[in-house]
């Protein structure tokens, strides 16, 4: 019997609380938690297939942003910063993905480098940081190895569920509302546990991603793996079957049952 | 029309020994994907009937133009393998693979078959 293959490449994306001393120490990064492991610790260059924003809950004075972080603005599509571009008004996103303002230490957790003449930005706990990854690249792991792709056939499609996403208060940084959904197949390994795609995505398109999956495992391509979602070099493929459906993925892990 | 389809691997130069060679039904095809630098791996329902483990085919392709270039030989690897379990011909038998008979699609150099035990 015939059947579509689909492919899933992993992506990482991870939201947290931000922690006013810039010290995220005690949760380091994972794939469980984030979809991606960090390989370029304690980088002293910025590592591009990462981006790291701030999203500002919290009104702050006092010279809270520093010089460099003004001169790379707000995230296109987020609110310009305020007329004292070194105070920090709510609503307003930071771009921080260069090296003077965050590194990932040798215990693979994040350090968030606070305002100064260096560089940095000072968040509150109220405020949210997100550190995504936007393109394909060996230095987040896993790359090449188990977990990092997944091919597999629709007829071993199980099943999908939507699950809770609440990090971040369930916002991108673009004040995009997230959900998440599981999709279930026959694991790899034959043994009766699952393969398991977790998505976290655009809110309120569960229906809209079983239609696509309909879509695509009822498509009559045969001769090649439907490739639903990748990185790539130059940035995240999503097949068209979701994004024509308004379905943006921010997030894509991995887990194969049994194997290792 | 044969209602059932098998694909056909050949590992080596010869095949007489364990692991030389194997034929799958097309729908044991689980699942593939990558495993390393230059390679991807098949993994079959076991050849035992055991569902502790599946039968392995490890899928070589070049890797000497960078992480990028390896990653996507590995999809078209796997894109070949789709391509073959999905044949549907007369004689309901395709061959994936042969170093016998030269047949290496996808930019797929090398296999090495490993059926669980």
């Amino acid at each position: 019997m015939k059947t579509p293959y689909l492919y899933f490449g992993r992506k990482g994306y991870m939201v947290r609380a931000a922690i006013a001393n810039g010290d995220y120490s005690g949760t380091g990064i994972t794939l469980a938690n984030s979809g991606m492991k960090p390989a370029d610790l304690n980088n002293t260059t910025a590592n591009p297939a990462l981006e790291f924003t701030h999203r500002a809950v919290d009104s702050q004075a006092s010279t809270k942003r520093s010089a460099l972080v003004i001169a790379a603005g707000p995230r296109p599509g987020t609110p310009a910063f305020s007329a004292s571009p070194s105070n920090i008004v709510a609503g307003e996103v930071s771009i921080l993905d260069n090296a003077s303002s965050y590194f990932i230490d040798g215990d693979e957790e994040l350090n968030q480098v606070l305002v100064s003449t260096d560089g940095g930005l000072t968040p509150t706990s109220n405020d949210f940081v997100y550190l995504e990854e936007v393109k394909f690249s060996s230095t987040v792991l896993p790359f090449n190895t188990l977990q990092s792709d997944m091919c597999l056939p629709a007829s071993g499609f199980l099943g999908a569920e939507p699950l809770a996403y609440t990090s971040g208060g369930g916002v991108h940084w673009d004040g995009t509302a997230l959900d998440a959904t599981r999709l279930s197949f026959m694991s790899g390994d034959g043994s009766p546990t699952i393969d398991k795609v977790d998505l976290v995505h655009t809110a309120g398109k569960f229906k809209e991603i079983c239609e696509a999956l309909e879509d695509l495992m009822n498509s009559s391509v045969y001769d090649k793996a439907i490739i639903v979602h990748t990185l790539t070099a130059d940035g995240q493929f999503v097949h068209n079957a979701f994004e024509s459906r308004g379905i943006k993925i921010f997030r894509c892990t991995l887990t194969s049952g049994g194997r290792s | 029309m044969k209602q059932t389809n098998f694909v056909y691997f050949n590992a080596a130069a010869s095949s007489d020994g364990a692991d030389d060679g194997s034929m799958y039904n097309s729908n044991a095809l689980l699942a593939m994907n990558s495993t390393a630098a230059g390679t991807a791996t098949m993994y079959f329902k076991a050849w035992n009937g055991h569902n502790d483990a599946p039968d392995d085919i490890v899928l070589t392709v070049d890797a000497t133009g960078g992480d990028d270039a390896d990653r996507i030989n590995r999809i078209k690897a796997m894109d070949a393998m789709v391509d073959k379990v999905n044949t549907v011909n007369k004689q309901g038998f395709v061959t994936a693979f042969s170093e016998i008979e030269n047949v290496k699609p996808g930019g797929i150099t090398g296999i090495a078959i490993t059926v669980d035990a």
